[in-house]
Parts: structure tokens; sequence; C-alpha cells
């Protein structure tokens, strides 16, 4: 069963009197059980709408929604101890020190004392728990924010930008520690920025385009709606490659430490063999795929990507 | 339900606006030994001189203490004489803080401890809403009656008491200059259970103002918008409505809580013809409203 289900979902704001700014405008979103979803899409998208949504926090004029099986807007109560959630910054309380925090948290959801210092070790906090959080930095207030949403041991994890502010270090980390969480059956539902992260962390992806999914699947499902380009070849000397299939007849330019082969992917036996007779052996042959940034650009609009 | 007035408690402790008017509050008891009696020393001195101001000026006299003030024939018009006759005639009353003068006292600060309960109850959730604290609290607790219902008990709760314990503590220490001075007379059951009623009815306004800056603060979403609403609502509708629509004041807050909060039903008085109880009922009726409409919007908004 789906962790998350969503059918139509439309939400609109108001601005001023008369105006009405529609940020969801007929969603449909599906996410299974076990795994990190990567949830993608430019600012404006709709992503932290969604999140609001699926968490109960804002009303959908129009749609369906179950999360864990259960309607958020009407009973949210009913799974909110299996749902752990991050909304952007996450916001606490900056007189009291991270462990406070977090105590009082726990103190809403009967949730057992030691597991407080459990997840500040999670997100490496155990240093700085007790000093104040006003005094903790963007990518330290990050982490207390997952510690918070980690206290419920939760079944389905709602991270909105959760690697906001931090550093290589902190979004290494972050990843691995949401990778574990994934492979260890948890469900993760992620939006993020960091489109080469996700690209390592998700499963699966789903991409948001002016309220609407444009976009849905395992990662290599949406690289591939993009097409792919010609084949890339790794070889010890690109430059002699290149010379050898040049002399065959067969485009291609270096790129770093690879060949870009303009040639259809049906190709490659042709451009092993072309290889072979120049006595250049290649170490990986691969259809050239685009990135998923790439994929991104060209499924939310970007022109440059798109008239490719 | 326990469980979360628990934490709000703690919450509202968090808030640095609550701890520094409790600072603030008890900080002015330490100063109350020495600033009562001398507080009264000086007004007795201005009401002194008021008296024979008013006695040299002839005009109708002050009754102080249940001393009516001399007056002088008005056909001595020499004004060195009256004034002489004046000083010799207006008697000086006693300068000293008597402990039965403590509902003086509690009557000059509670506008302090209303106003002090208001600001408290506004920035509780005010600062919440921008901060952006009530996303988290809402994945944590969606049940949006449970958490309004739960800061409100908690919020009014604290105020009620820190009220009545500041009062406690402010006569606490006032008592032993009185029995220093030997100025306990007229302190008595009676008096016990006057000023323990006052001190309670202006507790329970303090805490009604309290609920009222967290019921405007969630109707507004913010401490500034209740700070709005409620000034706008004390100087322009209290005011212009009351004064150019006078049929209106006896159903308006400000003048019931004065008749309530006082204990005393004076004919012709705050709010003519208005009794405490009429007034307490008043305020609860309006209180509940402006409750319920917050409660009912809290509940329906979208939290972004």
């Amino acid at each position: 069963m789906p962790v998350i289900e969503v059918v139509g979902l439309r939400k609109e704001y108001r601005q001023g009197r008369r105006r009405r700014v529609v940020a969801l405008a007929g969603l449909d979103l599906e996410v299974p059980s076990g795994g990190v979803f990567g949830f993608l899409g430019p600012n404006g998208s709709g992503k932290t709408t969604t999140i609001r949504c699926l968490l109960g926090l804002a009303r959908p004029n129009a749609g369906t929604i179950r999360v864990l099986g259960a309607d958020p807007t009407r009973d949210f109560a009913a799974v909110q101890d299996r749902v752990g959630s991050m909304i952007e910054a996450q916001a606490l309380f900056g007189g009291f020190s991270g462990r406070r925090n977090l105590q009082l948290l726990a103190g809403m959801a009967d949730v057992v004392a030691a597991t407080v210092d459990r997840v500040l070790g999670l997100v490496d906090l155990t240093d700085r728990a007790d000093d104040l959080v006003r005094t903790y930095s963007l990518g330290m207030r990050q982490r207390l924010g997952l510690a918070a949403a980690l206290l419920k041991d939760p079944e389905l994890l709602i991270l909105d930008e959760p690697a906001n502010g931090l550093d290589p270090a902190g979004i290494r980390d972050i990843r691995r520690l949401l990778r574990r969480l994934g492979d260890e059956g948890h469900s993760v539902f992620v939006s993020s920025h960091l489109l080469a992260e996700v690209q390592q962390l998700c499963d699966r992806v789903a991409v948001l385009r002016q309220g609407r999914c444009v976009a849905a699947g395992t990662v290599d499902d949406v690289l591939a709606t993009v097409g792919t380009r010609g084949i890339v070849v790794r070889l010890d000397d690109p430059v002699a490659g290149r010379a050898a299939l040049v002399a065959e007849g067969i485009p291609a330019t270096v790129d770093d430490q690879a060949l870009l082969v303009d040639v259809p992917v049906g190709d490659a036996p042709r451009v092993a063999a072309a290889l072979a007779r120049h006595q250049v052996w290649h170490r990986e042959l691969r259809p050239g795929g685009a990135t998923l940034e790439e994929a991104f650009m060209a499924l939310t609009g970007d022109p440059e990507v798109a008239d490719q | 339900m326990t469980r979360l007035v628990r934490v709000e408690l703690h919450r509202l402790w968090s808030r640095r606006l609550a701890r520094w008017s409790l600072v603030v509050l008890f900080a002015g008891i330490a100063t109350a030994p020495v600033l009562v009696p001398w507080a009264f020393r000086e007004q007795a001195r201005i009401n002194h001189d008021a008296d024979i101001e008013r006695c040299v000026q002839d005009q109708p006299p002050k009754t102080r203490d249940g001393v009516t003030m001399p007056t002088i024939p008005a056909d001595i018009a020499a004004p060195a004489e009256r004034d002489r006759l004046c000083r010799e005639t207006v008697p000086t009353l006693d300068p000293d803080f008597h402990l039965r003068q403590l509902d003086q006292i509690f009557r000059t600060t509670a506008p302090l401890l209303v106003i002090a309960g208001f600001l408290v109850g506004a920035s509780s959730i005010g600062a919440d809403w921008q901060a952006g604290l009530l996303p988290t609290i809402l994945t944590w607790e969606s049940r949006r009656r449970r958490v309004f219902a739960a800061r409100l008990v908690a919020l009014v709760g604290a105020t009620l008491a820190a009220i009545v314990a500041w009062q406690a503590v402010l006569a606490l220490s006032v008592l032993p200059g009185s029995l220093a001075v030997d100025t306990t007379d007229g302190t008595g059951g009676d008096w016990l259970g006057t000023i323990t009623g006052l001190g309670l009815r202006i507790a329970l306004v303090g805490a009604g103002a309290a609920a009222l800056g967290y019921a405007l603060a969630v109707l507004g979403r913010g401490t500034a918008a209740a700070l709005g609403m409620g000034f706008a609502y004390l100087f322009v509708f209290e005011n212009v409505v009351g004064s150019q629509f006078k049929p209106l004041r006896p159903w308006l807050m400000l003048w019931n809580a004065i008749v309530f909060a006082k204990g005393t039903f004076e004919a012709g008085g705050d709010v003519p013809g208005r009794t405490v109880t009429a007034a307490a009922l008043l305020l609860a009726v309006w209180a509940t409203a402006i409750v319920a409409v917050a409660a009912l919007v809290f509940q329906r908004r979208d939290v972004t």
C-alpha cells in the first residue's frame, strides 16, 4: 500500500481581496512504502504547499489525500505518531537548549526520554545538545529539526529541504542517515533542490511544475524521459581514443577522462570494435544519459535544455 | 490534555516577556517597604496642600478618611487672611501607611498587572506565529482544539497564579513595616476578606486580559496585531464610541472591568446601575465570544 496517495490535489491561496494564486493545480502523486522518495520542483512549484497539505496544516480546495491510509485534512491525529516531519527551517524555541526542545516535543507524544539522546547522536548534536538553540548555526538548527522529526521513530518521514544550510560534510551525513532509514524500511519523502544529492539518495522521484506532477518514477525512468545522447567511453588515453574513432569516421569529443561519441546507442559494438582495431582498450562504455539536473531543467521548462 | 497543558506551561516560561514581566514585578516588590510609606506620606502632603487651596478658594470641601475638611466664611475676603485661617483649621491627617490601605496599592497597580497579562497572552502565541513554531507543534498534536485549549488553560492559570502570588508577596513585604510602627489597625477578618476578594478580582481581570490578548493574537497572527487591536479598542472604540453613543457605554468592557475589579456597586458610579455580578457576567460574555471566534478561526485557518 502506498504511504502517500494524492489525487487531483488543488490548492489556491488568496492574495489580497480578489486575486487567487493557484499553488497546486490537480496534483497526482503516489509514494510507495519503504525507500527514499525525492520530491523536486523549482521555487513556487508547490512542494511546500503539498507537504503542508500532507501534514494537515493547509486545507486543499479539491482532491483527496491519504497519508498512511488517513485523510490528513480531517484526521491527521490518527497517524500523527507514525509521521515525522520537518518543514523548511524547523522552528524550535531559541530560549531552550536543543535537548530541552526535544524533551518538550517528546513529552507531547509519550516518547521515552532515552530517545532524545539517541536522535541527538544520530544527527551529531550530542556535544551541543545543552546549548541554547539561538546560538546554533543554520545547519545545526536543521539537524536539530531532523532529530525532532526522528523522535517518534516514524514509519513515514516527510522532510522539506533537509539539507538547507548544511556544509558538504553535513549534507553527506544527512544523505547517509536518510539512505540508511530508507534501507531499514522507513519511508522517506524528501523535497530538495540539491539534484546531485537526490540522484545519489533517492530510489524514486517526482518532478513538480506549476502545481502538477510532470514526471515520476525511478530515477532512471525520469532520466529516460529526456532521452539519451550518444555513448560515453571511459579509457586511459581519451586523446588516442578520439584519434582512433575519427580515423574510423566516428565523430567523438574528449570530455575530461571520457570520450563523448555522437552515434546512436545501438552503434556501441561498432565503437568498441573501432577502438580495438587501433589497440585502444576502453574501461567503460555506456549510453550517455542526462543528469538529473538536466532532466529537471528539461521537465520544468528550462529553455536551454528543452531545446536540445 | 494534562500533558499538553504541562508542555504549554514550560513553553510559557520560556518566553522572555513572561520572565521579564515577573522579574520587573517582583523587583518592584523589593522596593515596596521603602516606597510605599514614602508614597503615602507624599500623597498626604499633596492632599493637605490641595485641601488648603480648596479652603482658600472657597471650593466644596473634600472628605478624607471620614473627616470632612473645614471651610471658612466667604465674607473673609483678604487672601492672606484666608490662607492663614485655612492653614490653621485644615487638619493634617495621619500620613503613615496603614495596612488597611493595602487596597489602594492593589488598585493603583491593577492596570499594570492587566496590561502585563494582555502582553503575555498576546506574545504567548503571537511569537509562535512569527517564528513559525505552530507548524512544528501542530505536526505533533494536530487536534487544534486541544492545542488551543491547552494553551489557553496554561496561560489563564499561570497569569492568575502569578498575579495572586505577586499581590501576596507585596502584602507580605509591607507587613513588617506596619507591624513595626503599629499601623495594622482595622485589619481584622472582614478586612482580610475584602482585600482577598479585591486581589482575586484583579487577578481574574488580568487573566481575562491574557485570554483576550491570546485570542487577538490568534486572529491577527502576531503579537503586534494583537496589541494594535487591543489599543484600537481601548483608545478608539471605548473612547470615541463610548463618548459619542453613551447608551453603548454600559456594554463595553473597560468600565465593566473597573466595576468588577473594584467590587463595589455605586449608583451613578463608573457604569451607572451596573452591579458587580452583572459586570462579571458581561465581561465573561465578551471574553467567551472573542475566544470562541479565535478558536473557530484557529481550527479552520491554514498554518503557513
